[in-house]
């Protein structure tokens, strides 16, 4: 059950960020340029690397995820990159980038979840 | 180039891929990749850790001329954004054309940091109607005499329509 507890947190904490950056754009709100630019320090790169990669990294999934969640805190520099710079149009196509590779890695914590709980 | 790649055996082939498919691509001054997005992974085929790291030609389709990119790289150098008709090369071997859109973002000193390309489908018509036909030609004098004669034979194209690059392909699509 600690197992299912933990992707479920994973999850939730990875999905708050993804609306964070979504408020962003919106001028709602400001990001920690700290957890912008590093996969390790944000809640979901500090769970994985902290305990996720030692208990589950050597199940595939997890090890695309690591990938994709690499891949996603690039999008996300970028995507606060142009909305500094004024180009809204490039932030946003970049936001789609970002959705599609957020979807990615839920689908992927979903999997090792079922791997490790079947 | 890593030494591990196996450039696909090329198939002449169209790649069945979703059509509505935005497939965009980071790259440095250098053209090696940065990231792709996930639509860039689904229709080239590759893994973004077969991707990242790997100069940006390893989805070149061989029929694509030189002196295209040599268009493109000179006016991304200047600064200027710049759009594209590319035929690519999948992992499968088999082709899909792109119209790509590159912007480039700038250091403090002016030169490249990096180019960000989005790329969506071209309608077969304006392919078959003017791409291949003058893709073909250059290709033909690159092969034979080198991009110089290439370069000749696309000024001499476009000189002849009056027109760019640039506003040849934005006119086609229009």
């Amino acid at each position: 059950m600690c197992q299912t507890v933990d992707f479920t947190e994973a999850k939730a904490k990875h999905l708050a960020w993804k609306q964070t950056i979504r408020e962003c754009l919106d001028g709602k709100t400001q990001m920690d340029p700290q957890k912008i630019v590093s996969h390790e320090h944000c809640d979901l790169g500090k769970w994985y690397y902290a305990e996720g990669k030692d208990l589950y990294g050597t199940l595939q999934p997890m090890h695309i995820f690591e990938i994709k969640h690499i891949k996603l805190h690039k999008i996300i520099k970028d995507v606060c990159m142009f909305k500094d710079m004024g180009d809204e149009e490039m932030a946003e196509e970049l936001y789609e980038d970002l959705c599609a590779t957020s979807d990615k890695i839920v689908q992927l914590l979903t999997q090792a979840e079922q791997l490790i709980n079947n | 180039m890593n030494s591990n790649f196996v450039r696909p055996v090329v198939i002449d082939e169209p790649l069945a891929w979703d059509k509505s498919t935005t497939i965009t691509s980071k790259t440095d001054a250098f053209g090696t990749i940065d990231y792709v997005n996930e639509g860039f992974v689904e229709v080239s085929g590759y893994q973004d850790n077969e991707l990242v790291g790997q100069p940006h030609n390893i989805i070149r389709h061989p029929d694509m001329p030189k002196i295209i990119f040599k268009v493109l790289w000179d006016n991304l150098k200047k600064g200027t954004n710049f759009k594209a008709i590319v035929k690519n090369l999948s992992k499968s071997g088999k082709y899909y054309w792109v119209f790509a859109t590159f912007r480039v973002v700038l250091k403090e000193n002016g030169t490249i940091d990096y180019v960000y390309s989005t790329r969506k489908s071209v309608d077969d018509l304006v392919i078959n109607t003017y791409i291949s036909p003058l893709y073909a030609i250059l290709l033909e004098a690159e092969k034979k005499e080198g991009i110089e004669a290439s370069e000749q034979v696309l000024n001499d194209f476009l000189n002849a329509k009056n027109q760019t690059y640039l506003e040849f392909i934005e006119n086609i699509l229009s």
